[in-house]
């Protein structure tokens, strides 16, 4: 766990040092502070479309980091050669993985939480807040979202370059938030062989639309039931292990 | 004397597309525990394919290979193993203290013991003053001298070096010769590949030549270079056993 | 390498930002026959995509009016609610979610159920201001879009109390759209019903109608802007050319008894 550990503090340096993280943030507030200021025919009080927007930017900053920082992390080890020191330490090559992936979901996280934080003070301050329960959710879904886009990235980056793994994984989360709705309808109203490929298919696939809560923060509707979070929360963890399981099993056939 | 690291038939080909590359062509070879071997070769004569496979980056295909009694695709087997790297290259975003910090706690060294061992390191390779500096600044020198450090944070009792004077000023490589010295003392082996034959000549017990993947001598280096005839250095005797070989 | 790479991106973004806003505004001049109008740069640089996005905000808009939720009502298929000035009416009723078809072992498949909202409801009250951003986003983006124009008058008017903005607003979407009589019928139907100024409300209305008999039209909007324009006209005392209107809003429709009332009325006067 210790090796685990060490291996992802790298990351949060990196975090902390690169420009990339203080760049989204400052775009963040700026966004935020100018969505604030419109004034709309001396109408006021006006906030949903703020949530909208805050909520929307806050996932999308925090999926920004999430993918890039995570998708170089083995590629660039390779490149710069700097895996091989870290190899001859006593860590196994599932190891290496799992601290990428763990340092990924914390520099995103903390990122997330940042940000997420940040929406939260503007919904106070503009005195439209949400209940404490359904902010809880959206901020553990987030943090559940973000592991799912890290387990993603680390499992491509073994085995496509990065601006491919960059690439597919922005399509994977457009067309899946876009399109996985129709999928499942259509799988539903199938019958025969197409409900049977259709169904394996909708299993397959990373359903990022599960942790999209915009609708429900934006217009304050009810929480989510708790026995959601929890599968959504299982869901995660299933599908990570998974693909942080067959990204250390390429990894380790991997010739270096 | 026990035998820290033996090799025995050690065969490994590189496969690329069609084309099949036999790096090492059953390489035999056992280094002692406390003494310091010399690896030499020209380029491409499997130095480095022989390091990674003692390491575990790669894996054999044929032979046997133990690593402090243990096969060297265990994690365990590393716990003891310092490994410097040709190319020193390491997280330009870190400073060297948490680069090593960060090596330190992979070996679970703890932490007031692992703080110690960092400030002796850095005044070892004489980077007191830059411990706190970000890497990316560092020219290639002051990396080498990095690599070094990373390479004993664990105060290993086998240390793999790979080409380390490459980069180094001559100050410098005085200094890494002395510490290699000062480690044999303490009964630490040294297992290391060099093209500066000079250097091998100065520091090693015992070296081998390396050609095409095939060990074509190894022994002490009174031994070999007592074939040699009179005047020679071990810059000569190399040469002619490589031609002599072509 | 990089700062060759970073002159080039500059000059071609200040051409860029230089050529396509005059091109743009040429093009939507000569081919719509209307006035170059005052839109921002960037809004330019969209081109005909302006046209798109503004639709899109009207149909946000929408959307914010049911509470996020999209038209999964049958009896809002095609339409939007916006323009037909629904409001929280009493025979909205919460819709109760039936029992899921899905087995609950299909755990992937029923999720999605839980997670997304479905349920349906009306902004009403105060709430109806959450939509104006996108009302006003959409006019803002394409202020030729007639629809987005009349929709936030109406809005910030009627729905929000803001008369004086709304007339400054549709006063400034009628220069832009000076051939469009919708947006001189709201006009007027603004200063009648709110301000009580028949004398300007008769003015927008007389020229919406001189505007919606150049424009291919039926007849009920013939109804609806000469039906002001006759109460305007009621409203000044001018009875005779009030009578006027209502016969000919007669001829358009014989069966309509409200207006054979009116009639009734007027000559009995």
């Amino acid at each position: 766990m210790k090796a685990i550990w060490a291996i992802a503090s790298v990351m949060m340096r990196e975090l902390v040092r690169k420009k990339d993280f203080y760049i989204l943030l400052i775009f963040l507030l700026a966004l935020l502070g100018f969505l604030s200021s419109q004034s709309f025919f001396n109408v006021e009080g006006i906030s949903r479309y703020i949530k909208d927007f805050g909520y929307s930017l806050v996932t999308l900053f925090s999926f920004i980091i999430a993918v890039t920082f995570t998708a170089k992390q083995m590629p660039g080890e390779l490149e710069s050669k700097t895996i091989y020191p870290l190899l001859a330490k006593p860590v196994s090559r599932h190891t290496i993985i799992l601290g990428k992936f763990l340092g990924g979901v914390v520099i995103s996280s903390i990122s997330f939480v940042l940000f997420y934080g940040i929406f939260c003070i503007f919904q106070w301050i503009g005195g439209t807040g949400n209940s404490f329960m359904l902010l809880g959710q959206g901020f553990l879904f987030g943090i559940l979202f973000l592991c799912l886009v890290c387990a993603i990235a680390m499992f491509l980056s073994n085995i496509m370059t990065l601006g491919a793994n960059i690439t597919l994984s922005v399509l994977l989360y457009i067309m899946i938030s876009g399109f996985a709705d129709s999928v499942r309808d259509s799988v539903l109203f199938s019958k025969g062989i197409t409900s049977v490929l259709g169904g394996i298919f909708y299993y397959l696939i990373p359903h990022f639309e599960f942790y999209d809560l915009r609708i429900r923060i934006t217009h304050s509707w009810d929480p989510l039931p708790g026995w959601i979070v929890v599968a959504v929360a299982l869901y995660t963890c299933i599908y990570c292990f998974v693909l942080i399981y067959f990204a250390g099993l390429i990894f380790r056939r991997k010739r270096l | 004397m026990r035998e820290v690291l033996t090799a025995n038939n050690l065969s490994y080909t590189y496969e690329t597309g069609k084309k099949k590359v036999e790096a090492l062509k059953g390489l035999s070879f056992a280094v002692n525990d406390g003494e310091i071997f010399g690896f030499i070769g020209p380029n491409g004569a499997g130095k480095t394919t022989t390091i990674k496979l003692l390491l575990g980056i790669l894996i054999s295909q044929k032979g046997e290979l133990s690593v402090l009694g243990k096969s060297p695709t265990l994690p365990e087997a590393r716990k003891s193993v310092g490994y410097m790297p040709e190319i020193a290259n390491y997280y330009r975003y870190l400073t060297p203290v948490e680069l090593l910090t960060m090596y330190g706690d992979i070996f679970g060294i703890e932490k007031k013991l692992l703080k110690a061992r960092i400030n002796e390191l850095l005044r070892l390779v004489d980077l007191e003053k830059e411990s706190d500096r970000i890497m990316g600044t560092f020219s290639k020198g002051m990396m080498q001298k990095v690599s070094f450090a990373q390479a004993l944070v664990n105060d290993p009792d086998l240390l793999i070096l790979d080409e380390p004077s490459s980069g180094l000023d001559p100050v410098a490589r005085k200094n890494m010769r002395e510490v290699i010295k000062s480690l044999r003392d303490k009964d630490k082996t040294v297992f290391f590949s060099s093209h500066e034959l000079s250097e091998v000549e100065l520091v090693s017990d015992r070296i081998g030549i390396l050609n095409r993947g095939e060990l074509l001598a190894v022994g002490p280096v009174e031994d070999l270079l007592g074939e040699k005839e009179e005047g020679q250095t071990l810059e000569s005797y190399f040469l002619n056993m490589i031609e002599r070989e072509i | 390498m990089n700062v060759k790479a970073l002159l080039v991106l500059f000059v071609w973004l200040v051409a860029a930002a230089a050529i396509v806003p005059r091109v743009d505004a040429y093009n939507h001049s000569f081919l719509s026959q209307n006035p170059e109008f005052d839109v921002p740069v960037l809004m330019r640089m969209l081109g005909e995509g302006r046209s798109i996005l503004s639709n899109l905000s009207i149909l946000q808009a929408d959307r914010y009016f049911h509470g996020g939720v999209g038209h999964e009502d049958e009896r809002h298929q095609g339409s939007l609610s916006i323009l037909e000035n629904e409001t929280a009416d009493e025979d909205y009723s919460p819709v109760v979610k039936s029992k899921s078809k899905v087995s609950p072992y299909n755990i992937l498949f029923r999720i999605p159920e839980e997670t997304e909202v479905t349920e349906h409801a009306h902004l009403n009250g105060d709430q109806l201001k959450e939509i104006v951003p996108w009302l006003y986003y959409a006019s803002e983006i394409d202020p030729h879009n007639v629809r987005a124009c009349t929709l936030t008058g109406f809005y910030i008017a009627d729905k929000m109390g803001k008369v004086d903005e709304g007339i400054a607003y549709l006063r400034k979407a009628l220069r832009n759209n000076p051939e469009s009589w919708e947006i001189s019928a709201e006009l007027g139907r603004i200063y009648y019903q709110h301000e009580k100024n028949y004398t300007e409300a008769e003015r927008f209305l007389y020229r919406a109608w001189l505007l919606l008999e150049k424009t291919p039209h039926d007849k009920f909007q013939e109804r609806y802007v000469l039906t002001l324009l006759a109460a305007c006209y009621e409203k000044q005392g001018r009875t005779k050319e009030a009578m006027k209107l209502y016969e000919h809003i007669q001829e358009l429709f014989p069966d309509a008894a409200p207006v054979r009332e009116r009639i009734k009325k007027l000559s009995s006067k």
